[in-house]
C-alpha cells in the first residue's frame, strides 16, 4: 500500500509526504508518555523555536579553536560587560584580576589587610566553630609580620579540578605575591603515567622506569601513599629531576626535602643538587616507615636529581621545594578521578605522620566532582566526608581544615543544561560534615553562581566551562582561584580585627560591608542550614 | 542559527515551503529567500547584516560598472573598488586585532620595544565573512575577466551572496555556479528530494553524533589541559580532532547541499574523503575543495602558476598555500600552520618533479597505502597548530607528546569505538556509503519521513550539549 502511495507522487508531493510523516512521528512524543524525553520542544519550558534566537544574540559560546585569547575578549569594557551579563558581576570581576600586593612589612609592623584587596566576592569562608581556620590564620599572621622563617603551609587535596593546578597555582601566586614566596612546596618526584601538573616547576623523568601507586586506586596494600597520595616506585634506571621555575614567583629555592619510604628490603638512591657531587641515600630500615632527606643551598635557582642506585625497591612520595621564608607555600595535591572517600585508603598513622612532617597549617579538601555521578543520598555523602575529615585531621587543633565544595556540574536534560541534582546534596553534606568536625567550608558552587552556573559559564565569552559540563576552562579555574584567595584574605582580615579587639575568633560578627572595612556573608538562605548558619 | 538545532529544521521547512508556494512568481520567491537569508544571518547578530548588505550593493554596482566600461583602465579601477572594499572588511574584522598584537609582539621580541596596549577593536568576527567575501569577489573578478555577464536583477545577486545554506561556512559558491541556476526555471527532481533529505540527515549525524561527541569527550579536554594526559592520549586526541573537524565541516557542507537540493538548487562538493590522500597536494584537492580551487583560479593561476621559472613557480605555490592556511584564522598558530602546510607543498612538489612522476602515474597499492599513512600523520600532527588556542598551548601539547607516557586510561570505551568506527568508515569504498543512500531512496515517502524522525530522536539522545557551534563558523 505504501508503495502505491509513493509511486504516483510528484517531487513536491514526495517532499510534503516525508514532512507530514516526520511531523506525525514527532507528534507521537507528545501523546505517548514513554516518549516524553524525545520531545523536540517543550511548550512552557522553552522559548518558541526560531523566535528565541532573536532574544539571545551573541550567546553562541566561543570556540576555543578560533585562535582568540580570552584576555583579548575581555580586555575592553564591552567585553567585560558582556561577560558580567552572562555570569554575573562577581564572577566576571575575578577574571584576570590582579591581586593587590601589599608593601613589604617589617617584623614589628602590625599586619593589615585593606578591604580593597578582597573586594569583588560574594561568598566567604564559613567557620561557625572558629576552630576550622584558626591555626592557619595564626600561622599567616606570623608570616604577615615577616617573622623570621615563618612559613605558612597549605595542602590542597582534590579531584581533577585541582589536579590541573590552575585553581591552586592562582591561589599560590596570589598568596605568595601578598605574603612572600616560600617556594613551590610539594611536588611528586615522578608522575609516571599519572595526570599531574605543578605550574612553574620544571620536572622531567623517564616514565617507563616508574611505577606509581595511587591512593585513588588503592594500589599499595600498606596504605602508604605519602603526603601527595602517590607513591612513585623507582625501577632500575629510573631518574627524575625537579627544578625551580625560570622566572617569576617560584624561581628560587634554598631547600629540597626528598620524601621516601623506608623498608626492610629498601634499596639506595642517588641524589644530586645542580652539578654537585651526588650523595647516596639508603632506604633500608628495620621496619616500614617514612624518611626525609634534606639538601640546603643558597637561595637561588636550583635543580635536584634523583636516580635509582641499587639494592631493593626504592619508593618516593615527593620532593619539597622551599625557601627560608617568611612566606607562603601552597601544595597542589590533586588526584584525577578521586572521590573524597579514597583518602580512607591511607594508613591512618602514615598520613598523620606525613602531615606532621610536612608541617602544613591548613588542609583543603576539594572533592565532590566525581561523587556527582553517584546516585546516593545526602546522608551517605555526609558519612563519607565526616570519616575523611576525621582521618585527615585526627583531632589536631594545630591543623586547620577547610572543605572546598565542588564546581557546579550539569547535564543536558530536555534540551537544557541543568545542574546535576546530586550537586546541592553534596554541597549540603559537605557543609554539615565540615562544621560537625570543626572544619571550615567554602561554597565553590555558590561562588560560581549556584544552580545552573555551569550553563552560564559554558555560554560565557570567553568560555569558562568545558563542554562536558564538569570542568572549567583555564579562565574559569582562574576565576575560582581568585575568588577563593579573596575569601581567605577576607577571613584573615576578620581574624586580625578580632585579634586586635581581643574577641575570640569563633565569635566573629557579620560586620559591616566590605567597603567599610569588613565583609559580610551573603550566603543565600536556601543553602544555609539554620542550625549551622554560616559565619566567618 | 546553527544547522544542528530544531530552529534550523523549522526554518528550513518554512523557507522551502515558501519557495515552492511562490513557484509561479519567480522574482517574489527570490526576494522571499533573500529576506529569509537575512533573518537567518541576523539570528546570530543583527548589526552585522549591514556588512553583508554593503558588500552586496558594492559588488552589484561594481559588476555593472565593469561590464559597462570597455576601457581597461576604468574596468581595473572598478575592480580595485571591489577588492579594497571586500578585503578591507575582511582585514578590519578578521585581521586587524591580530596584526596589531603581532606588530607589538615582533617589536618586543626583536627590538625590545614594549607596547602595553596595542590598538584593539572591540568587534566580533562576523560569522561567514571569509566565505561571502570570497563569493562576491569571484563575481566581480569573473566579470572583469569577461567570463561572466553581470545580472541586472539585484535580488538575484543578493540571493547569490546571502543564500542561507552556504552563507556562514560555505561551500564557497561562485556566481557562475549559482546565478545561471536562478536565471532559468527552477524545478525539483525526485532524486533531489531524496538526496537532499539524505544529505541533511548524514550531515546532522556527522556533526551531532561524531564531531560533538569527540569534541566534548576527548579533544576539548586534552587541549584545555594537556598536562593531565599521557603522550598516547594526546596522540589519540589529535586523531580525534582530525576526525572531529572533518565531520564538523563536511557535516555542515552536507546539510548546506541537502538544503539547497530541496529548493532544486545544486551547490558544489567540498570534500572527497580527504584522509585517503597520499600527499599534501592531494589532501588540499580533497579538503575544502571550493577554497583551494578559488585560490588556485583567482591567485595561483594569475600569478603564473607553474608555467613560469622554477623559483617563481615554487613561490606561487608557497604563497597560495600560505594564504589558504592564514585564511583559517588570525593568530600566530595559524601563521605557523600556514607556513607548515605551504612548506610541505613546496617540498612535495620538489620531490614529485625530481622523480619524474606525472598525474597519470599509478602506484602499487602497497606503496599508495604507505603514502596515505604518512600523509595522514602529517595532517594529524599539523592539526596541533590548527586546534591550539595559542602557541603556548601548541607547545604544551608537543611537550606532552614527547613525555614518553603511554597510559590510555583516560580514553573511554565510547571514544575508542567512535574513533575506530569513523576512521574505518572513512577508508571503506564509496559505493558502500552510496548503497545506504540507495536504500533510503528506495523507501516509500512515509517510511522516509519516519526514518528521518527516528534519526532525529536518536541524535537528541546522543547530543552532548544544547548547541555546539561549527568550527568553521569563526573562519
Amino acid at each position: 500500500m505504501l508503495k502505491r502511495i509513493y509511486n504516483p507522487l510528484t517531487p513536491l508531493q514526495h517532499l510534503t509526504t516525508v514532512t507530514v510523516f516526520m511531523l506525525a512521528a514527532c507528534s507521537l512524543t507528545y501523546v505517548i508518555p514513554p516518549m516524553e524525553e524525545l520531545r523536540p520542544w517543550i511548550p512552557g519550558e522553552e522559548d518558541l523555536p526560531i523566535a528565541r534566537l532573536f532574544k539571545r544574540w551573541g550567546e553562541i559560546p566561543a570556540f576555543a579553536g578560533h585562535g582568540g585569547s580570552y584576555r583579548g575578549s575581555t580586555s575592553t569594557e564591552a567585553g567585560a560587560q558582556r561577560l558580567a551579563e552572562t555570569v554575573g558581576e562577581t564572577v566576571a570581576a575575578n577574571l584576570g584580576a590582579k591581586p593587590v600586593v601589599a608593601a613589604p612589612v617589617e617584623e614589628e609592623d602590625e599586619p593589615k589587610i585593606d578591604p580593597a584587596e578582597y573586594a569583588g566576592i560574594s561568598v566567604y569562608i564559613e567557620d561557625p566553630t572558629g576552630r576550622g581556620m584558626r591555626a592557619f590564620y595564626e600561622a599567616l599572621e606570623k608570616t604577615a609580620r615577616a617573622e623570621k622563617a615563618a612559613i605558612t603551609r597549605v595542602g590542597h587535596y582534590g579531584d581533577s579540578s585541582i589536579a590541573t593546578d590552575l585553581v591552586t597555582s592562582t591561589v599560590r601566586q596570589n598568596l605568595q605575591g601578598r605574603f612572600g614566596d616560600a617556594g613551590h612546596g610539594f611536588v611528586l618526584a615522578a608522575k609516571g603515567y599519572i595526570p599531574y601538573k605543578h605550574h612553574g616547576v620544571r620536572q622531567s623523568s623517564n616514565p617507563e622506569a616508574w611505577d606509581p601507586r595511587e591512593v585513588v586506586r588503592r594500589q599499595d596494600r600498606n596504605g602508604r601513599y605519602g603526603y601527595g597520595g602517590v607513591q612513585s616506585r623507582a625501577e632500575r634506571g629510573a631518574w627524575a629531576r625537579v627544578g625551580t621555575a625560570k622566572r617569576g614567583v617560584g624561581a628560587n629555592a634554598s631547600r629540597f626535602d626528598v620524601y621516601y619510604e623506608k623498608q626492610p628490603r629498601g634499596g639506595k638512591f642517588f641524589v644530586r643538587l645542580d652539578e654537585e657531587e651526588r650523595e647516596i641515600v639508603s632506604t633500608k630500615a628495620d621496619t616500614l616507615g617514612d624518611g626525609v632527606h634534606s639538601i640546603t643551598a643558597p637561595d637561588g635557582p636550583h635543580r635536584i636529581e634523583l636516580r635509582y642506585a641499587r639494592g631493593g625497591p626504592v619508593s618516593f612520595y615527593g620532593v619539597v621545594v622551599e625557601r627560608d621564608g617568611p612566606g607562603v607555600v601552597y601544595d597542589s595535591l590533586g588526584l584525577v578521578g578521586a572521590r573524597a572517600n579514597r583518602l580512607l585508603n591511607y594508613d591512618e598513622a602514615h598520613i598523620k605522620s606525613q602531615l606532621e612532617q610536612r608541617g602544613v597549617n591548613l588542609i583543603v579538601l576539594g572533592f565532590g566532582g566525581n561523587e556527582a555521578s553517584d546516585d546516593r543520598p545526602e546522608e551517605a555523602f555526609y558519612e563519607d566526608y565526616l570519616q575523611v575529615l576525621n582521618r585527615m585531621r585526627q583531632g589536631r587543633e594545630d591543623l586547620s581544615c577547610l572543605v572546598f565544595a565542588p564546581l557546579d556540574q550539569a547535564r543536558r536534560h530536555r534540551g537544557r543544561i541543568r545542574t546535576l541534582p546530586t550537586i546541592p546534596l553534596i554541597v549540603a553534606a559537605q557543609r554539615r560534615a565540615a562544621f560537625d568536625s570543626g572544619c571550615a567550608f567554602y561554597d565553590t558552587w555558590q561562588a560560581m553562581g549556584g544552580q545552573d552556573a555551569m550553563r552560564r559559564w559554558y555560554k560565557a565569552q570567553p568560555r569558562l566551562a568545558m563542554g562536558d559540563f564538569r570542568h572549567a576552562t583555564p579562565a574559569g579555574y582562574e576565576i575560582i582561584g581568585n575568588m577563593f584567595y579573596k575569601a581567605l584574605l577576607a577571613g584573615f582580615a576578620d581574624y586580625l580585627s578580632d585579634a586586635s579587639s581581643g574577641a575570640p575568633a569563633s565569635s566573629t560578627s557579620a560586620g559591616a560591608d566590605a567597603g567599610s572595612g569588613s565583609p559580610k556573608s551573603d550566603m543565600p538562605s536556601s543553602n544555609a542550614d539554620s542550625s549551622t548558619s554560616p559565619k566567618r | 542559527m546553527l544547522f544542528n538545532s530544531l530552529d534550523y529544521i523549522l526554518f528550513l521547512g518554512i523557507a522551502v515551503a515558501g519557495f515552492w508556494l511562490l513557484a509561479r512568481h519567480a522574482q517574489l520567491r527570490i526576494i522571499f529567500v533573500f529576506v529569509a537569508s537575512c533573518l537567518f544571518y541576523m539570528a546570530w547578530h543583527p548589526a552585522y547584516i549591514v556588512l553583508i548588505l554593503a558588500s552586496t550593493v558594492i559588488d552589484y554596482v561594481v559588476g555593472l560598472r565593469i561590464y559597462a566600461n570597455e576601457a581597461e583602465k576604468a574596468r581595473k579601477r572598478w575592480l580595485i573598488v571591489s577588492l579594497v572594499s571586500n578585503l578591507g572588511l575582511l582585514g578590519i574584522f578578521k585581521y586587524f586585532n591580530f596584526t596589531s598584537q603581532a606588530t607589538a609582539d615582533v617589536l618586543w621580541l626583536f627590538f625590545g620595544i614594549e607596547i602595553e596596549n596595542p590598538p584593539f577593536l572591540d568587534v566580533l568576527l562576523p560569522v561567514g565573512i571569509s566565505f561571502y567575501t570570497f563569493q562576491t569577489l569571484s563575481y566581480t573578478i569573473d566579470i572583469y575577466r569577461r567570463k561572466l555577464e553581470p545580472t541586472r536583477n539585484f535580488f538575484q545577486f543578493a540571493f547569490f551572496v546571502t543564500y542561507f545554506p552556504q552563507l556562514v561556512a560555505g561551500p564557497i559558491v561562485r556566481a557562475s555556479q549559482l546565478l545561471p541556476q536562478l536565471q532559468r526555471k527552477i524545478t525539483l527532481r525526485d532524486e533531489q528530494v531524496t538526496q537532499g533529505l539524505f544529505l541533511i540527515a548524514t550531515g546532522m549525524v556527522k556533526k551531532v553524533a561524531i564531531a560533538d561527541y569527540l569534541s566534548v569527550n576527548l579533544v576539548d579536554r586534552v587541549f584545555d589541559q594537556p598536562e593531565l594526559y599521557s603522550a598516547a592520549e594526546v596522540v589519540i586526541a589529535l586523531y580525534g580532532f582530525t576526525m572531529q573537524i572533518y565531520c564538523d565541516f563536511s557535516g555542515y557542507t552536507d546539510v548546506a547541499r541537502g538544503s539547497a537540493k530541496l529548493m532544486g538548487l545544486e551547490l558544489p562538493e567540498n570534500f572527497d574523503r580527504p584522509y585517503q590522500s597520499a600527499s599534501p597536494a592531494e589532501f588540499w584537492r580533497r579538503w575544502h575543495i571550493t577554497l583551494s580551487t578559488w585560490l588556485r583560479d583567482y591567485l595561483y593561476y594569475p600569478l603564473g602558476g607553474s608555467h613560469v621559472g622554477p623559483a617563481r613557480a615554487y613561490w606561487n605555490l608557497w604563497l597560495t598555500m600560505f594564504l589558504i592556511g592564514i585564511w583559517h584564522g588570525a593568530s600566530w598558530t595559524f601563521v605557523f600552520y600556514a607556513i607548515l602546510q605551504s612548506m610541505a607543498m613546496v617540498i612535495h612538489r620538489f620531490f614529485y618533479r625530481r622523480s619524474g612522476r606525472t598525474r597519470d602515474t599509478v602506484d602499487a597499492w602497497q606503496l599508495r597505502a604507505f603514502k596515505v599513512f604518512w600523509a595522514l600523520q602529517f595532517v594529524v600532527f599539523s592539526r596541533i597548530l590548527f586546534r591550539a588556542t595559542s602557541l603556548q598551548n601548541a607547545a604544551d601539547i608537543t611537550t606532552r607528546l614527547g613525555s614518553g607516557t603511554f597510559s590510555v586510561a583516560q580514553i573511554s570505551l565510547g571514544v575508542w569505538a567512535m574513533l575506530i568506527l569513523t576512521f574505518a568508515a572513512h577508508y571503506t569504498p564509496k559505493r558502500w556509503f552510496e548503497s545506504i543512500e540507495l536504500q533510503f531512496k528506495s523507501m516509500p515517502a512515509p517510511a522516509q519521513g519516519v526514518t528521518l524522525a527516528v534519526v532525529g530522536f536518536a541524535l537528541s539522545v546522543v547530543a552532548t550539549s544544547q548547541v555546539v557551534p561549527y568550527i568553521y563558523f569563526q573562519f
